[in-house]
C-alpha cells in the first residue's frame, strides 16, 4: 500500500511537471490522472494541493464540478449513452433503459463486479446517426433497445495515424508562395488523381477509417499508391449516407461504402473510368441516380463556403491547406493592411457573432484593442465548447479544417493587438483537441505561430485549453474561469470581457466558426462577402440538421433562406411519410417553430422574433411523434443538470420549472400550476446571472406560445397525441393482425406478452413497463398505442 | 462624478460605486443576501435586483455589483423588481424555510403561500462563509462542490481540514442559521408574524 502510495505520488509530480505546474493546466493535469486511475483519488487531489499550492477545496470543487471527473472507482468499460436533443427525439431513452437493465445498475453508476459504468452525456456532436452510445471512445451509431446487448459484449479499439513529418519554417510571403508550389506538387498533381475518403465524425461513427484502410490496400494491390492520392477528409456533410466516397478527377460521388466495396472502386473508377452503379446517392423521392455531388439536391440549395476547403484537405497535412491558398490572408493581413483596416473590413462586412447572440464581431475586436491593458498582455480566444444538443457545426470546422480556425484567430490577434490565443475545446470532442493541437504544432513549427509571424513583427501564439463537461463553460466568462483552472463559474458581465476578460485583461473571444470566417472576408473583400445574406445578417451560417429529417448532416446555406427550403429541398422532408410538427433551433436557448412560420427567413432577427434564437446552428426537426411538452421537459431537465448553480433563479428556478412540466407530463398537472410556471419563467429570465438562466425559458415560452393545446390536453383531457408521455399512454395488441409470430413475445423485457405460436398474443397492462419495444418491432402494425 | 436618477432623485456618486453603493449612500433601502461590505460582491441571490432604464431599454440588474454610469434611471422598487423579489423569496424560502431573514423579507414582500414544492436544505449557497473564510479570516477550509441543483458549501472529502480553526466566522455570517420568531418551521411553512406591519409598497411609476 505503502509503495501504490509513493508511484502515484511520483507520478502525479510527472504530471505536474509536465504542466509547468501552471494553474490554467488543472483540468489538463486532473485528465491525465483521471485516464491513469479511472477516477480521481483522495490521495492524488491532495498531492496536487500541495504540490501546486492551490487550496483543496478550489481543487476538490473543480473535480466535483466537471462532469468528466469522478471522485469514485469507475468501471473498466464505459458505456455512454447520448442524451443530446436529436438523439432524444429518436428515443435514446429506452436504449438506456435497456443497457441499465441488462446491467442491473442506474446511469452513473457501476457494476458490482467494476467491468462496466453506465454514463449519459449531453449531446456528443454526432447526432445525424442518433441514438449514439459510445462504449471504450468506439462509437455506435442508430442504436436501439434490441441491438445493444450485442454491442455490450464487443469491444472495438479505434486507431490513429498521426505520424507525419515537420513542415518548413516558411519566414516571409515569398516563401510561403513557393512552399505552396511545392505543397500543389505533391499533394495536388496535375492529373488529379485521388480518392476522398469523408472521414467527418458521422462517417467514423459509420466506420469510414475502415473503409480509407482498404482503399489504401486496394491502391497497392494495382499499384497505384504512388500516382493516386488517398485523401481523409473533413466532413462533407451528408452523414446520413457515410462511409462518402469521391473519385478524382471526374469526382464521382459514392455513398454508404464499407471497406468491402474498396478494390472494385479502385478497379472500375480509377483504374477504367466506370461506374459502380450500386453505390450511386439514389435520390429517395424521384428515384433518380445522381454521379456528381454538386447535382445531388442536397447540395445543389447550399453556399458552401466556409466548409469549402474542408472538402479539398486532409486536416492532418499543413500542406493541403497552403496548397489551396491557405494562410494568403495572413500574408495580405500583415503585410498590406493596418490593424484598424482590418476591423474596418470585418465591420463592413458584417459579420456577426456565429456563437449564438450574433453580436458584431468588429465592435467587439475595436473595444478590445481600445481597453487598455496593464502589462499590454491581451488575449485572443477561440470558443470551442459546442454544448448545445443536436450541434456540431464547430466539432466538424475543428476537426476538417483546423488551420482555417487558426489563420482567422491569428489575423484577428493582430487586428486587435494580441499576444496569447486560447482554443477552448470540450473534452467529449476527442478528435478536434487531436487535429488542432496537431495544426497548432505543423503552424508553430512552420512559423505562422510563434515569434516573428512569417517574418514579420507580429508575435502570436496559442495553446490549447480542455474542458471538463460543463455546458455553461460555452458561457464567455465562465468559459474564463475554467481556463484560469478554476470552476466554470460566470460572472457579472457589466464590465466587458474585452475590457476585463482572462486573467483580468482585455479579451477577445469569438466561436469557430466567426474565426473560420474571417481569412474569407480578409481574401474575398467584405464587399463580396456582405452580397450573401439579408440587409442585418451577412454571409452564410453552417446548420446542423438532425432530427426526424430524411437527410441529416450539415449545411451551409446563406442567411434568409427560409425554413421550408431547407427542411423539404436540402433535408428532403421528413421520414417515414410523418407530419413536420416543429423545428428546434438555437439549442437550449432557443425555441421551436411551428409548420405555420415555415417560410420564415433564417436570420438572427426573424428567429429572435419567433421566440427562438439562431444559436450556434443546431436545427433539430420534429414530427407528430414528438410531444411538445415532453420537449420542454427534456430541455429543463438539461438546463438545470448543466447550470452552475450560482444563482438562485436559475438553480433553483430551473429544478422547480422541470418538476412543473414532469408533472404535466405524468398527468399530475394544474391550470394554477401552468401559472406558476409562466410567472416562475418570466423571473429566471429577468434575473438569472449569464445567458445560460436568461435564455433557459425559451424552450418552454416558446412550446408555450406555439403549441398551448397540448399543454391544456396533457392537463386536462390526461392525453398525450404523440403516444410520448408514458404515464398517459397504454399499449395493446390487436387480435385481428397479430400473427403470433413470438417476436415482441421474445423481446419484451418484462415479459408482460404472452400467448402460444401462431396465435394472437396479449399485454399484461400491470407487468407492462410501456417501454414501446413490441410496438417497434411489429411488422404488421399489430401493436397498438393509445 | 457621475450623476443619475435613484427613485426619481437626481444623485451623484463617485466612480466604481456600484448602484447598491449609491443607494446606500443616500439612504435607499436594497435587500441584499449574499452581499456583505468587506467581502468581494458575489451578485448570486440576486435578491438586490433593481431596474435599469437606459434610453427606450430597461432590465434588472444586480445592483450589488453593476457599476453606476451617468443619465440612467434606476428604480428599485418598481412593480417589476418587487414581483421579481417576490419569486425570489418564494424560491428561497422552498430550500431553506428556517431562515429568519427570509421570513421577515416574506412577511415585508407580502409573499403568503409557497406554489413550489418545499424541502429543507437549511442553505441558500450566498457563499458568504466561503468568502469569509478565505478573505477575510485567511482560511480557505471550505468551497463549493458539486454543480447545479446538487452544488453545496463542503469541506474536501467531507473531512475537517486541518487549516480550520473553528473560529466559526463562517456560522457568525450565515443568513439561515437564525430561526425565524415563530419558531422551527416545516417546509412550506411561513411565518409571517410581522405581515401587516412592515410591507413595503411599491414605488408609484409614474
Amino acid at each position: 500500500m505503502e509503495q501504490t502510495g509513493e508511484l502515484m505520488k511520483d507520478f502525479i509530480e510527472d504530471v505536474v511537471k509536465k504542466n509547468a505546474s501552471d494553474r490554467s493546466r488543472l483540468t489538463a493535469i486532473l485528465h491525465e490522472i483521471q485516464r491513469k486511475y479511472n477516477y480521481l483519488p483522495e490521495q492524488a487531489l491532495r498531492h496536487v494541493a500541495e504540490i501546486m499550492d492551490i487550496p483543496l477545496p478550489d481543487i476538490y470543487g473543480v473535480a466535483t464540478f466537471y462532469t468528466s471527473f469522478s471522485i469514485e472507482p469507475k468501471g473498466k468499460h464505459i458505456v455512454t449513452v447520448c442524451m443530446g436533443t436529436a438523439c432524444h427525439v429518436r428515443r435514446s431513452t429506452s436504449v438506456l433503459e435497456e443497457i441499465c437493465r441488462y446491467l442491473e445498475v442506474n446511469p452513473g453508476e457501476t457494476t458490482k463486479d467494476m467491468l462496466f459504468t453506465v454514463e449519459t452525456v449531453n449531446c456528443l456532436g454526432a447526432c445525424a446517426m442518433g441514438p449514439i452510445m459510445v462504449v471504450d471512445g468506439t462509437y455506435y451509431g442508430e442504436v436501439n433497445p434490441a441491438n445493444v446487448v450485442p454491442i455490450l459484449k464487443k469491444h472495438l479499439r479505434a486507431e490513429k495515424t498521426t505520424d507525419m513529418k515537420k513542415p518548413q519554417k516558411i519566414s516571409s510571403p515569398e516563401e510561403l508562395h513557393s512552399y505552396r508550389n511545392y505543397a500543389i506538387q505533391t499533394r495536388y498533381p496535375e492529373n488529379g488523381r485521388g480518392i476522398d475518403v469523408c472521414c467527418g465524425p458521422g462517417c467514423l461513427a459509420l466506420g469510414s477509417e475502415k473503409v480509407a484502410r482498404a482503399i489504401e490496400a486496394a491502391l497497392l494491390l494495382c499499384g497505384l499508391s504512388e500516382k493516386v492520392i488517398l485523401r481523409r477528409t473533413g466532413c462533407r456533410g451528408f452523414c446520413e449516407k457515410g462511409p462518402l466516397v469521391v473519385v478524382k478527377p471526374d469526382g464521382i460521388f459514392y455513398n454508404h461504402v464499407s471497406p468491402e466495396h474498396a478494390l472494385t472502386i479502385v478497379e472500375k473508377s480509377v483504374v477504367s473510368h466506370e461506374l459502380v452503379e450500386e453505390l450511386l446517392y439514389e435520390d429517395q423521392a424521384s428515384s433518380k441516380k445522381y454521379i456528381y455531388e454538386n447535382e445531388i439536391p442536397f447540395f445543389q440549395k447550399q453556399k458552401i463556403v466556409v466548409l469549402s476547403k474542408n472538402l479539398l484537405i486532409d486536416p492532418y497535412y499543413i500542406e493541403d491547406y497552403i496548397a489551396q491558398g491557405g494562410y494568403s490572408a495572413l500574408v495580405k493581413a500583415l503585410f498590406e493592411m493596418e490593424p484598424e483596416q482590418i476591423i474596418d473590413e470585418i465591420d463592413h462586412a458584417g459579420l456577426r457573432g456565429r456563437g449564438g447572440g450574433g453580436f458584431p464581431a468588429a465592435r467587439k475586436w475595436r473595444a478590445c484593442r481600445k481597453a487598455r491593458s496593464i502589462d499590454g498582455i491581451k488575449y485572443v480566444i477561440c470558443n470551442a465548447d459546442e454544448g448545445d444538443p443536436g450541434a456540431f457545426m464547430d466539432r466538424s470546422l475543428l476537426e476538417g479544417n483546423p488551420h482555417q480556425v487558426i489563420e482567422g484567430m491569428i489575423i484577428g490577434a493582430y487586428a486587435i493587438g494580441a499576444t496569447h490565443g486560447y482554443v477552448y475545446v470540450r473534452h467529449e470532442y476527442p478528435l478536434a483537441l487531436e487535429r488542432i493541437n496537431h495544426a497548432i504544432n505543423q503552424a508553430r513549427d512552420a512559423g505562422l505561430l510563434g515569434e516573428h509571424v512569417l517574418g514579420s513583427g507580429f508575435n502570436f501564439d496559442i495553446a490549447v485549453s480542455q474542458g471538463g463537461g460543463a455546458f455553461v463553460c460555452g458561457e464567455s466568462t465562465a468559459l474564463m474561469a475554467s481556463i484560469e483552472g478554476k470552476i466554470g463559474e460566470p460572472r457579472e458581465k457589466y464590465i466587458h470581457t474585452a475590457v476585463r476578460g482572462l486573467y483580468r485583461r482585455p479579451t477577445n473571444l469569438n466561436n469557430v466558426e466567426t474565426w473560420a470566417n474571417v481569412p474569407i472576408i480578409i481574401n474575398e473583400g467584405a464587399e463580396k462577402y456582405a452580397s450573401l445574406g439579408t440587409e442585418r445578417s451577412k454571409g452564410t451560417k453552417i446548420f446542423s440538421l438532425v432530427g426526424k429529417i430524411r437527410n441529416t448532416g450539415l449545411i451551409e446555406v446563406p442567411m434568409g433562406i427560409t425554413l421550408r427550403n431547407i427542411i423539404y429541398e436540402i433535408g428532403g422532408g421528413i421520414t417515414g411519410n410523418k407530419r413536420f410538427k416543429a423545428v428546434q433551433t438555437g439549442g437550449p436557448s432557443g425555441g421551436c417553430i411551428p409548420e405555420s412560420l415555415l417560410d420564415l427567413p433564417v436570420d438572427f432577427e426573424h428567429l429572435t422574433e419567433a421566440g427562438s434564437m439562431m444559436g450556434s446552428g443546431g436545427m433539430i426537426v420534429m414530427d407528430e411523434d414528438t410531444c411538445m411538452v415532453d420537449i420542454a421537459r427534456y430541455f429543463l431537465e438539461f438546463l438545470g443538470d448543466e447550470s452552475c448553480g450560482k444563482c438562485t433563479p436559475c438553480r433553483e428556478g430551473l429544478k422547480h420549472m422541470a418538476e412543473i412540466v414532469r408533472e404535466i407530463c405524468e398527468g399530475k398537472g394544474t391550470m394554477e400550476q401552468l401559472e406558476a410556471l409562466e410567472e416562475l419563467a418570466t423571473v429566471v429570465r429577468e434575473t438569472s446571472l449569464c445567458g445560460l438562466g436568461q435564455t433557459a425559458p425559451n424552450p418552454l415560452l416558446s412550446t408555450l406560445r406555439y403549441f398551448r393545446q397540448e399543454y391544456d390536453e396533457h392537463i386536462n383531457l390526461k392525453k398525450c397525441r404523440a403516444g410520448v408521455c408514458r404515464a398517459l399512454i397504454s399499449y395493446r395488441i390487436d387480435p385481428e393482425k397479430c400473427t403470433g409470430c413470438m417476436k415482441c413475445l421474445k423481446k419484451c423485457p418484462v415479459e408482460a406478452i404472452s400467448g402460444e405460436k401462431k396465435e394472437p398474443h396479449q399485454i399484461d397492462p400491470r407487468k407492462c413497463e410501456k417501454c414501446g419495444v413490441c410496438f417497434e418491432i411489429c411488422s404488421y402494425d399489430a401493436v397498438i398505442r393509445e | 462624478m457621475v450623476t443619475f436618477v435613484l427613485d426619481g432623485q437626481k444623485v451623484s456618486a463617485e466612480e466604481g460605486w456600484t448602484i447598491l453603493d449609491t443607494a446606500r449612500h443616500y439612504g435607499v433601502e436594497i435587500p441584499t443576501l449574499c452581499y456583505v461590505e468587506g467581502l468581494t460582491p458575489y451578485s448570486a441571490c440576486r435578491i438586490c435586483v433593481v431596474e435599469l432604464i437606459r434610453g427606450k431599454r430597461s432590465r434588472l440588474v444586480a445592483s450589488c455589483s453593476c457599476p453606476v454610469e451617468d443619465s440612467v434611471e434606476v428604480r428599485t422598487k418598481s412593480e417589476r423588481v418587487i414581483k421579481a423579489r417576490k419569486v425570489l423569496i418564494e424560491l428561497m424560502l422552498a430550500s431553506a424555510p428556517n431562515s429568519r431573514r427570509l421570513q421577515c423579507l416574506a412577511s415585508e414582500y407580502g409573499v403568503t403561500k409557497i406554489r413550489f414544492k418545499s424541502y429543507d436544505r437549511g442553505c441558500i449557497l450566498c457563499g458568504l462563509c466561503v468568502r469569509m473564510c478565505k478573505e477575510q479570516m485567511r482560511g480557505g477550509a471550505i468551497g463549493f462542490s458539486d454543480r447545479g441543483i446538487d452544488r453545496q458549501v463542503s469541506m474536501p472529502f467531507h473531512k475537517t481540514p486541518e487549516i480550520c480553526r473553528e473560529c466559526g466566522a463562517c456560522l457568525y455570517i450565515c443568513p439561515v442559521c437564525e430561526l425565524p420568531c415563530n419558531g422551527p418551521l416545516k417546509p412550506g411553512e411561513l411565518c409571517n408574524a410581522c405581515l401587516d406591519t412592515i410591507r413595503i409598497d411599491p414605488f408609484p411609476s409614474k
